[in-house]
């Protein structure tokens, strides 16, 4: 019965989303507006409380799933606040500093959760500190370019140079990704082939949701309840990556008391 | 030092429990059959042929970080089987 509830607690809390998305509930009315902004912080809620779970079961900041974990989680909180923040004050209609920041936030920590999972799968030392050098490298190049465009915005290309932080962020991540998909064999027989499986194609499709939203795709088809409902579904996807974890390590208990 | 299977083990079980967590590394290891440890998680005792419980350690892992956790016993055991390259080893770590 617990087991039930926390895979279905992620999927009835995407469905939801969904549905405000796709009926289109007007937002101003009071009631509605709240339900749409609990909704979208609340999405990514399950998440961070099943990492939380796993992190400590895990060992903590002192292993390396633990530490997986942690920043995953932290990246489910940071997805949680600038939905809150940009729908409450902001009202979806652009991305201001605070929001575009906990964005940024959220890259970094993906980043630093998938680069765990990377380590777990026994990669050996020399791509362990590549990585390390790639993802150190782009936090500095990111923080210049994203400073470069907003501190200097009568300078040539400033907006040019400040939206491509975003396209940097998602080379890098899509490259992790796939590195951590080719080794996703290494774990084979254990019981963290599934977690690492919908860590990556969460990202992924949260790519392409960016992808969705740059202007230069738009199409008639990539409106922006599709772009919305990508989003949610690669929420969904990544919730289910601590959620998976969570009842097969319970299961796994059980079944040895 | 003269290398045997408690120092193999001694090995294993703390690289594991650098990517596990000490709670999960030391109850798979606890789980094995002729492995006791002590209050330290270090090897107390080994009971029977040292290979087989070597053996049944990384299966223990194997259930959950799969070839990984061969490829991470390798790594740390590959400094102490210079020290006694004779020292019979399962298949998986001789691969």
């Amino acid at each position: 019965m617990k087991k039930v509830a926390i895979v279905l607690l992620p999927i009835v809390l995407f469905a939801l989303n969904i549905s405000t998305n796709f009926w289109k509930f007007p937002s101003n009315i009071p009631f509605f507006s709240l339900a749409i902004s609990f909704l979208l912080t609340a999405v990514a809620i399950p998440g961070f409380l099943y990492c939380v779970i796993l992190m400590r079961r895990w060992g903590g900041v002192k292993s390396v799933m633990g530490k997986g974990f942690l920043f995953l989680g932290v990246s489910f909180l940071s997805q949680s606040l600038s939905s809150l923040l940009n729908f409450l004050f902001f009202h979806n209609s652009y991305f201001p500093p605070v929001v575009t920041v906990l964005l940024g936030c959220m890259n970094l920590f993906w980043a630093l959760s998938a680069y765990h999972f990377l380590i777990t799968t026994g990669i050996n030392q020399k791509a362990r500190t590549n990585w390390k050098i790639i993802i150190i490298g782009t936090l500095i190049i990111g923080i210049a370019m994203a400073a470069y465009g907003k501190a200097f915005t009568s300078a040539p290309y400033a907006e040019e140079v400040f939206n491509s932080v975003m396209f940097l962020l998602d080379f890098v991540l899509i490259l992790e990704t796939l590195s951590l998909l080719l080794h996703v064999k290494n774990f084979n027989g254990g019981i963290l082939v599934l977690p690492a499986l919908f860590l990556s194609f969460g990202i992924v499709f949260q790519l392409i949701g960016d992808l969705v939203t740059v202007e230069v795709f738009k199409t008639e088809l990539a409106t922006d309840t599709l772009s919305s409902a990508i989003y949610n579904f690669s929420w969904l996807l990544m919730t289910l990556s601590p959620t998976s974890l969570l009842i097969t390590s319970q299961f796994a208990q059980d079944k040895n008391q | 030092m003269n290398v045997g299977y408690k120092e193999l083990i001694d090995a294993i079980i703390a690289k594991q429990t650098s990517i596990l967590g000490e709670d999960i590394a030391l109850k798979k290891a606890g789980k094995v059959e002729g492995l006791i440890l002590n209050a330290f998680g270090k090897v107390a005792i080994i009971e029977g042929d040292g290979k087989k419980v070597l053996e049944k350690l990384l299966n223990e892992y194997a259930a959950l970080t799969g070839e990984a956790s061969i490829l991470f016993a390798k790594e740390a055991i590959a400094p102490l089987i210079k020290e006694n390259p004779t020292l019979g080893l399962p298949e998986k770590l001789k691969k």
